[in-house]
């Protein structure tokens, strides 16, 4: 095969075979040229098979895909509410060590109905929080301080794992 | 109503979490993305499975999709990547394009019926083996770049960015690699027909 045929024939296959985005010199090579107006025809005949030698669509391959989908959304969100789980906890765990919010501390010593009316919560709200810091000034009074700080940076810990392994879920998604 | 938005107005959407934009991006490629991996990894189960880690992975980068690039590019060069990490840490022989049925039986794969006359169907069904049969058979250089120009539609330029070659390695290659392709099936053809 000469220099101008494949070169031609290099312009058809990766054309398709077509003719009409091929530049002018190569179309009058191919009126000229038995072997490469063959060529063409091949080219043609390639590209209509490589159309259709695709698998067929497959439903249940999608369907598993989205399932798949759902499950990584949920777990991301999970994954991302890791940190303010740690952080409602951290400043828990901070507030018991400080004594800050035994039963008798301020927040259980403003009054319920001024609370809930000024700031809009209800009264269950506010006897929530107040039975929480009971329970909490209780566990203070009973779990060794030493514990506590055991279990804040075991907290802390998580948290530092958690955002790890959630940005190694991300990189590796790239 | 056929979906008419674009693919990346459509993954622009899945970042934000819009799993039903999403699942049409997964319609509208997943049969491209499992023949290019079948071809490449030479074994549909594991093109499946794969192919469902791809789309997990653009659904978990999809924020991060840059625009000035075609979906379809990057959709492949996660396929591509995958597959050839997969290649590299199996080793993986490539194997006859087959499927094993439920009662164990083997079977070529499917391919969709292209248009409504019964004797053309048979013989693109015919002529659509033998082309994936000789695909498998080419050199794996040249059955790559054939996937990633005619499964994946990458330009020339496209593949020459993604594998890292010159432009004209590309266009010789895949020159090369249809003169090929081209001779198997004029071969398959007389061989078919008698006379
Ligand atoms: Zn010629």
């Amino acid at each position: 095969m000469n220099v101008e045929c494949q070169r031609v024939q290099e312009l058809l296959a990766e054309s398709g075979g077509r003719t009409d985005t091929l530049p002018e010199d190569a179309v009058r090579h191919l009126g000229a040229c038995q072997e490469c107006a063959r060529a063409a025809e091949q080219e043609r005949e390639l590209a209509r098979l490589l159309a259709v030698a695709l698998p067929p669509e497959d439903a249940a391959l999608t369907e598993r895909i989205m399932e798949a989908v759902g499950r990584r959304r949920r777990a991301q969100r999970l994954l991302r509410l890791l940190p303010l789980a740690a952080s409602v906890l951290l400043v828990l765990g901070a507030a018991v060590l400080l004594g800050g919010v035994p039963g008798s501390g301020l927040l259980a010593a403003v009054p319920g109905t001024a609370v809930a009316g000024c700031l809009g919560l209800t009264g269950g709200a506010i006897a929530w929080v107040r039975s929480v810091a009971v329970a909490a000034g209780a566990l203070a009074s009973v779990v060794p301080g030493w514990v506590i700080w055991g279990a804040m940076l075991l907290v802390l810990g998580g948290l530092l794992v958690g955002r790890r392994l959630l940005r190694r879920l991300e990189a590796r998604q790239r | 109503m056929p979906e008419e938005r674009s693919d990346e107005a459509l993954l622009a959407r899945a970042a934000e979490g819009d799993e039903v934009a999403f699942g049409v991006l997964v319609t509208r490629y997943q049969r491209r993305v499992v023949g290019f991996l079948v071809q490449m990894v030479g074994d549909v189960e594991l093109a499946r499975d794969l192919t469902q880690e791809v789309f997990l992975r653009v659904w978990g980068a999809a924020a991060s999709f840059d625009d000035r690039y075609r979906f379809t590019t990057w959709l492949f060069r996660i396929a591509h990547n995958l597959a050839i990490d997969h290649l590299r840490k199996r080793k993986l022989p490539t194997t006859p394009l087959t499927v094993v049925s439920g009662e164990g039986d083997e079977q070529t794969m499917p391919i969709p019926a292209p248009d409504k006359d019964p004797m053309g169907h048979l013989e693109n069904h015919e002529l659509a083996g033998a082309l994936r049969r000789a695909i498998e058979g080419l050199r794996d250089d040249y059955r790559e770049l054939v996937l990633l120009r005619h499964f994946a539609l990458l330009s020339y330029q496209e593949i020459a960015e993604l594998k890292g070659m010159p432009l004209g390695t590309v266009k010789n290659k895949l020159f090369r690699a249809h003169s090929v392709l081209r001779e198997e099936l004029v071969g398959y053809r007389q061989g078919r027909i008698p006379g």
